[in-house]
């Protein structure tokens, strides 16, 4: 009861929120309207000009339009919450800094200059904390780091910093950085108050848990990690899959072994699957199922608002991979590929 | 404001945008067609400007120059030599970068030796013979090291999974000192989970294991030669600046009169021989600019303008001109945003009430005095600010004269109109016809700017439009006939229900979304709109409550200084009490005022989404030789 009172408006603007989203199989048709131009592609997905307060921008890239309708959603939502759930929605949207962040970091190393790592970034608007301009700036990695570390990012840079003098691995930076998000994210999740953490654990656990197993999958058999280094490498969280748990299939030698050794709901969906790169869709789109399955649920709670962020992010993808693949000229068969069409509906 | 294009020759360019610079009255924007005007062409000249200003200004952080190094005239840089001065910048701030990256090893060499001095004394503390755990063993791996205390629990159950065991020696300042050991022949293994640690192995010569105070001498050595090393860095950057000052000098120079042109961007564009620099300027400023343009170009330039047209609107900078004396109210104005082109500057409105304020909730003549001295005495220090601190005095006097209040003294000046506690609820009953004439000059104020703003639906039929300010009015009235004047009717309350439902129909016609979440968005804004009139109105009880609270805290003084023997006890807890009123609730009192602006006053009718007009400038005493 008390839920429904604090959550009724949120919930009500969710659900809103939550009928303008496409379908795969409103996706799957908007891949075959081929004389649709780009921005009639986003309104018929409901992400341009919907809102009166945030009409479509034509000033912006593909990306940054999607990024920033997303935003727009997330800033409504937030807007509805109290300090701790706002406190953990904010974090959640830091995800799409740590993209940039991994862009720039990524591009000094590669030596690409400022404009082209720029092309790759998403604007985040008022919710940007890194100094871009000042990043791109730098004349190297040594300074880039330097800089960083008088930034809230200060700690990711030391880590970085020790892995690029050591090793100069940009998937050991990736790594770091998305573990220390996720770790963050699921301390967030505990500093909730027990009642708004209902459903809302089971979803972050899920996403956790999802993202632990493709790790593993990936860091044993297709970087050839050695078993230790896989299961320091994976995130300290979790809802199914746990330490020991964790433990146990860090020490395995193939991906059936692995694939056998887990619990419900993964082992079933992800059985006969051979390589790290097709367990990939198949536990996303777990993932997004449960989601879906948590947005339509009757029950009031923050966990629906999280659902519907994942869903959003999801679509926001697809559409990425429609006009760009359409852009390219792709068949639609590849494009449908490309979103995870072909694994819902089958081929053709 | 005038929309401007100025049409030159591509070698004269240059020179334009410095007499451009020169007048500081252009903002440049982008405006010339891609079409007819494909070309950019001082993107290059751009960029090399950028690099190089990017590399002076970090150099300058270490190596300072003195106000003057930016005064004597000089040519304009072409492409070639701003190459060269771009180039030159870089090497040098590579050098500097080196430096700084010395320094911040040699900074973390120190914490390091820090950490192993711990853990040297934990050692001692255990009485531990360092030596037999470093040494090699045929079937034993051992390695002493620390960690990211966060990471200590995560690696003990990581490297159990290698059959290593891993104990924890100290945990201090974030880090862990640890010691792990296993079998022999998985090495490898552990130093991958080690490195995504973050482990720093104590690196400890062979010769210092069985002397613990041995090691230590080395480390205090090892320590000061890392100090010393860090000090002739610093030797470094010193010389440095010596030996590049006067080039610094030269490339500062050469910046300055570059960056009109540089700063341009996409306002310039052209073909062929033609380049055309767009922007904004005001129309006071046309005759100077045209007349500057012709002094240094003769005829070869078209100068044409026109009004902004309504779809640049928002894009149109706005540029505010005030009073020496409004300055600081405007740079508060500022610090909530920028009042849109054509847009009500509020700051007048905002000075005026602020002041009123202010002096109703702060009434008192010495008090307000001491404030108004502080304004004129510190008018230095304050910077631009002295003229808001005498205004907020000077309205402190004035109310203190209609409070009749000296110091918290009562009986020494009669009060003009009453003293606050004499009767509150009087007090609060004008505060809150101070709100109520607020809230009306902001609803104003508001459907003003919408009508300036050509959205005419929202002036008329929003929440905040002509609709809601009627339903206030409306139930206003009605409250007042009901309890004020014995009054009856009906009609009032029809026109306030017929308000809201024109505001209800307004929302949901402005949503866009299914109807049942059309409704329940226009319901809840409605609530929204409703509620807030009347929150805001009283919300300005706090005007009354603070003057009263002024009173009750002179009263709590005078009650303290009662306390105290008559003389100095006395007369000191009575000026400490009133420096304490002075700062504290001045403080508060100030606090609370811009509090009533902004939230009950800017945040309905004021956009402040404006852009400032930003010129294109020199740098100060920076010229360019004919």
């Amino acid at each position: 009861m008390r839920a429904i009172a604090r959550y009724a408006y949120l919930n009500a603007r969710v659900s809103g929120m939550a009928a303008r989203l496409l379908s795969d199989r409103g996706v799957d048709e908007l891949i075959d309207k081929a004389d649709e131009q780009d921005g009639g592609l986003l309104q018929a997905a409901g992400l341009a000009g919907g809102e009166p307060e945030h009409p479509a921008d034509t000033g912006l890239s593909l990306e940054q339009q999607l990024i920033a309708s997303l935003l727009a959603d997330f800033v409504i939502l937030v807007r509805a919450l109290s300090a701790a759930p706002r406190r953990f929605f904010i974090y959640w949207a830091c995800r799409f800094e740590l993209s940039n962040l991994k862009a720039i970091m990524r591009g000094k190393m590669a030596g690409e200059p400022a404009a082209q790592i720029r092309a790759q970034l998403v604007d985040m608007g008022p919710y940007g904390r890194l100094p871009v301009d000042e990043l791109l700036g730098t004349q190297d990695v040594a300074e880039l780091l330097r800089r960083l570390e008088h930034t809230p990012f200060g700690a990711i840079a030391r880590e970085a910093r020790r892995i690029y003098e050591e090793r100069r691995e940009l998937f050991a930076m990736d790594a770091a950085v998305d573990r220390r998000y996720y770790a963050g994210l699921s301390e967030h999740l505990q500093s909730l108050e027990r009642g708004d953490r209902r459903q809302l654990d089971t979803l972050v656990g899920d996403i956790i848990d999802r993202t632990n197993l493709l790790w593993l999958l990936r860091y044993r058999f297709s970087y050839g990690l050695p078993p230790a280094q896989t299961y320091y490498l994976l995130i300290p969280a979790g809802d199914r899959l746990r330490a020991p748990l964790l433990q146990r299939l860090s020490r395995l030698e193939t991906i059936e072994e692995v694939i056998a050794g887990l619990p419900q709901p993964f082992s079933r969906p992800l059985s006969g699957v051979t390589t790290a790169a097709d367990a990939t869709l198949i536990l996303e789109r777990g993932g997004w199922r449960k989601a879906e399955t948590i947005l339509r649920s009757r029950s009031v709670n923050l966990a629906r608002v999280l659902a519907y962020l994942v869903l959003r992010e999801k679509l926001l993808r697809q559409l990425r991979a429609v006009i760009k693949g359409r852009r390219l000229g792709l068949a639609p068969d590849l494009i449908r590929g490309a979103t995870g069409l072909i694994a819902a509906f089958g081929p053709g | 404001m005038q929309r401007i294009a100025v049409l030159v020759l591509r070698e004269d360019a240059p020179a334009a945008a410095v007499v451009l610079a020169q007048r500081g009255s252009f903002n440049p924007e982008a405006g010339g067609s891609p079409e007819l005007l494909p070309e950019l062409p001082g993107k290059r000249f751009g960029e090399l400007y950028r690099a190089a200003r990017g590399h002076l200004d970090k150099i300058l952080v270490h190596c300072p120059l003195s106000a003057d190094a930016q005064a004597p005239q000089r040519a304009l840089p072409d492409e070639t030599e701003l190459e060269k001065v771009e180039a030159w910048l870089r090497t040098v701030w590579v050098q500097c970068s080196n430096c700084q990256e010395s320094l911040r090893r040699a900074e973390e060499e120190q914490r390091y030796v820090a950490q192993l001095m711990k853990m040297l004394d934990r050692f001692a503390a255990l009485d531990i013979d360092f030596g037999l755990l470093a040494r090699s063993r045929r079937f034993l791996d051992v390695q002493v090291g620390m960690v990211p205390s966060g990471n200590a629990g995560r690696l003990r159950e990581a490297v159990a999974l290698a059959g290593y065991v891993l104990a924890l020696l100290q945990d201090a300042q974030g880090l862990a000192h640890v010691v792990i050991a296993g079998p022999k022949g998985r090495e490898s293994e552990v130093g991958a989970v080690l490195r995504s640690a973050d482990w720093q192995a104590a690196r400890m010569p062979a010769e210092w294991h069985d002397d613990p105070q041995e090691a230590r001498r080395q480390l205090l050595k090892h320590q000061d030669r890392m100090i010393a090393e860090a000090d002739t860095r610093c030797r470094q950057v010193e010389a440095m600046q010596r030996e590049f000052h006067g080039r610094l000098v030269e490339a500062t120079r050469a910046l300055a009169v570059a960056a009109p042109y540089a700063e341009l961007g996409q306002a310039l564009r052209g073909r062929g021989g033609l380049t055309q620099i767009d922007g904004w300027a005001p129309v006071s400023a046309l005759p100077g600019l045209q007349r500057a343009l012709r002094d240094r170009l003769g005829q070869r330039f078209a100068l044409s303008t026109r009004d902004p047209r309504p779809d640049e609107f928002a894009r149109v900078p706005s540029l505010l001109y005030h009073h020496a004396l409004l300055r600081p109210f405007s740079l508060l104005v500022s610090n909530y945003g920028v009042p849109r082109y054509g847009e009500i500057d509020p700051t007048l409105p905002f000075a005026a009430t602020f002041v009123l304020m202010f002096g109703m909730m702060f009434g008192d003549i010495g008090n307000g005095a001491i404030i108004a001295a502080a304004g004129i005495s510190g008018s230095r220090r304050l910077r631009g600010f002295a003229p808001f601190v005498v205004a907020c005095g000077l309205a402190s006097v004035g109310f203190g004269w209609l409070y009749g209040s000296v110091f918290g003294f009562e009986r020494l000046v009669h009060p003009l109109w009453m003293s606050p506690l004499a009767d509150p609820v009087r007090m609060l009953t004008v505060s809150l016809y101070c709100g109520i004439g607020f809230i009306l000059l902001v609803g104003v104020l508001t459907a003003c700017n919408r009508i300036i703003d050509r959205r005419y639906l929202d002036a008329l039929l929003d929440g905040r439009g002509a609709a809601g300010l009627l339903f206030y009015v409306a139930v206003l009235y009605g409250v007042y006939r009901r309890f004020f004047s014995g009054g009856s009717g009906r009609t009032q309350w029809v026109v306030a229900a017929l308000a809201l439902a024109v505001v209800f129909g307004y929302h949901g016609y402005r949503y866009a979304g299914q109807m049942g979440e059309r409704i329940l968005v226009a319901f809840t804004q409605v609530l929204e709109d409703a509620i807030g009139y009347f929150s805001n109105t009283l919300s300005f009880l706090r005007v009354a409550a603070f003057g009263l609270n002024h009173m009750a805290l002179a009263v709590a003084v005078f009650a303290l200084a009662s306390m105290m023997q008559a003389g100095t006890g006395h007369w000191v807890t009575i000026v400490l009490g009133n420096l304490f009123i002075v700062i504290l609730e001045g403080a508060i009192v100030a606090i609370q005022a811009l509090r009533l602006e902004y939230y009950e006053g800017f945040s309905h009718f004021f956009g402040g989404s404006g852009r400032e007009f930003r010129p294109l400038t020199l740098a100060p005493g920076a010229a360019m030789e004919s």
